[in-house]
């Protein structure tokens, strides 16, 4: 011990050799973000819609849930999730051109006009018990892509009236009330969504965008304000901001508009939060002392908001000036969350049920598709340099 | 913030503890020509670390926002080190053991972590010159204090748990850079 070499040397050395070991596993592992291309993550993204379109059933829904392992599907279903897949193949439709999955989305149209409730002059779709605020949301936005690569006229009535709903459940706050029960015809006045807020906010964002003359971005801006000042602290959310994607597109969306600052305040933490949900999940390897340390590999539900939030974020950095600092980091980051999802998709030559799905634990859920689709689209388009989130009609 | 979380890290009253165990200290010169072999070995050393810094993280798949909080942990880890001397006490019998000391302190991870961090924000001419003026104030400041002699044991000790609190915020504010980066 009392050698200087030891003393001066090698204790140091050897304690630091310790320390940056651990930080080496704990703090700082490999971040695995292959180069993915936009055409690998197109053909990806028309894998999962095609388990989305080849596993719809007659009246319209989609498979919610499927475990490969008991090969069972568990007895639950989620309009709110639904209307968001039916959006996500209205999306590739339009940008992708596949035929199957606009059919399929007219059928998971079909599906929710088969399941509207209508009040005075709004209405939306129900589980038979209730008409929630995401709901309403994500049907808005289906029927708004619909519109977007059809030009049709169709339904802009039930688009309207959905909108009205939104405008009936939201706050003078910005905020929403959740739902409405249909049996007693009252408001949900307790309960609170995180996530309703953002998706409203698109929601109303493509209702002006459709119909410019009719004030809904009034509703619009407010929800913007609630989200970016006070959604957080209402939901009280640990680690602010929450990750939002709906939110992201919402204020891509409403780029054109002219944002305050505290929007694109508010975009900028929430590039930084997606930014370090995807390193995190880049670390990944579902094996050995990874497993230990970083834990499972989370769903594509999960990890494709992220993505979906990122490319979102590059088409507002794209148009206002005030992020223009962030475009390519964002852009990368995004890059790196749709080659872990095209890296982590079931291949070609399975069972229906599996080839283009994402699993975790033997489960896919709907959304898992849904998610991902949306993100490796626009990811693509990212790549491409394209900022334009409509389909070319 | 991490230019000054720098002159934390050099941390130039953890230099003077170990200068003040070198016992045979001849004269205001003796203190000069260790200190400029000193300065001159610790900045090539933190000019190799800023040169290849990038290419190092590179080759270890890090991005720079993780890498910032990498670095964090490590400065608040050396700060805490600092703050109870822990390595820092040594009784030395010869200058060339008091150069390899001062070294080894200088050219640890924090120092360097925070130059490479310093390189990534503004460059590696500007992590250069920031080296340039760490390195140089701790030397100096621990030639200084080694020249007041014995009776300010206290306030080096004082000086140096001071400098080292400050150093862990400059770790906290690495990670916050490092969870706020994209």
């Amino acid at each position: 011990m009392s050698h200087p070499v030891l003393r001066i040397i090698a204790l140091p050395v050897l304690l630091w050799a310790v320390v940056l070991g651990v930080v080496r596993v704990v703090i700082a592992p490999a971040e695995l973000c292959a180069d993915g291309t936009p055409d690998e993550f197109r053909d990806t993204a028309l894998d999962a819609a095609a388990w989305l379109y080849l596993n719809q059933r007659d009246d319209g829904s989609y498979v919610y849930e499927y475990d490969r392992a008991s090969d069972e599907f568990p007895d639950a279903y989620n309009v709110v999730r639904h209307a968001g897949v039916t959006m996500s193949l209205y999306q590739v439709a339009g940008r992708l051109g596949d035929e199957a999955s606009f059919d399929a989305a007219e059928r998971g149209t079909a599906w929710l006009l088969d399941n509207m409730v209508y009040r005075d002059n709004w209405g939306g779709p129900t589980n038979g018990t209730n008409v929630k605020v995401g709901s309403a949301a994500l049907m808005t936005i289906a029927l708004a892509e619909r519109r977007l690569l059809t030009g049709e006229p169709l339904h802009d009535g039930t688009m309207r009236a959905l909108g009205e709903f939104m405008r009936v459940q939201q706050k003078e706050n910005g905020g929403f009330f959740t739902k409405w029960f249909v049996a007693t015809e009252m408001m949900d006045l307790r309960s609170t969504s995180a996530y309703y807020p953002g998706e409203a906010l698109w929601a109303l964002a493509m209702l002006h965008e459709a119909f410019p003359d009719e004030g809904w971005d009034v509703d619009a801006w407010e929800t913007a304000d609630f989200v970016s000042l006070l959604r957080d602290d209402e939901e009280d959310v640990e680690f602010p901001p929450l990750n939002d994607h709906w939110a992201a597109y919402g204020f891509a969306e409403m780029a054109e508009w002219g944002l305050e600052d505290q929007h694109t305040d508010y975009a900028r933490r929430l590039a930084a939060r997606f930014s370090l949900f995807i390193r995190f999940e880049a670390q990944k390897t579902d094996e050995g002392m990874s497993l230990q340390v970083r834990g499972d590999s989370r769903r594509s539900s999960a990890l494709g908001t992220w993505v979906e939030g990122m490319a979102a974020l590059w088409r507002l950095s794209m148009s206002d000036e005030r992020l223009a600092d962030i475009s390519d980091e964002i852009l990368e980051q995004a890059r790196c969350g749709a080659e872990l999802l095209a890296d982590r998709q079931v291949g070609d030559n399975q069972p229906p049920l599996e080839s283009g799905a994402w699993f975790i634990h033997d489960v896919t859920r709907m959304d898992d598709q849904q998610h991902a689709i949306s993100g490796l689209i626009y990811t693509a388009d990212g790549l491409d340099g394209r900022g334009q989130r409509e389909p070319d009609r | 913030m991490t230019l000054i979380t720098l002159l934390l890290v050099l941390n130039l009253a953890a230099v003077a503890v170990i200068w003040r165990g070198y016992r045979d200290w001849q004269a205001r010169d003796d203190a000069l020509r260790v200190g400029t072999v000193v300065a001159g070995a610790a900045l090539a050393g933190l000019v190799a670390a800023i040169s290849v810094g990038e290419s190092v993280l590179d080759a270890l798949d890090i991005s720079d926002a993780t890498f910032r909080i990498a670095a964090g942990a490590i400065v608040v880890f050396g700060a805490l080190q600092a703050f109870l001397g822990i390595g820092l006490r040594h009784e030395l019998a010869s200058r060339a053991w008091l150069i390899v000391a001062s070294l080894v302190w200088l050219l640890a991870p924090p120092g360097v972590v925070v130059a490479v961090a310093i390189a990534l924000d503004d460059g590696v001419g500007t992590a250069v010159g920031v080296a340039l003026v760490a390195v140089a104030v701790a030397l100096t400041g621990a030639a200084w204090t080694v020249l007041m002699g014995e009776r300010y044991e206290l306030a080096v000790g004082l000086l140096r748990r001071t400098i080292a609190a400050g150093a862990v915020f400059g770790g906290v504010d690495l990670i916050r850079q490092g969870v706020l980066s994209i």
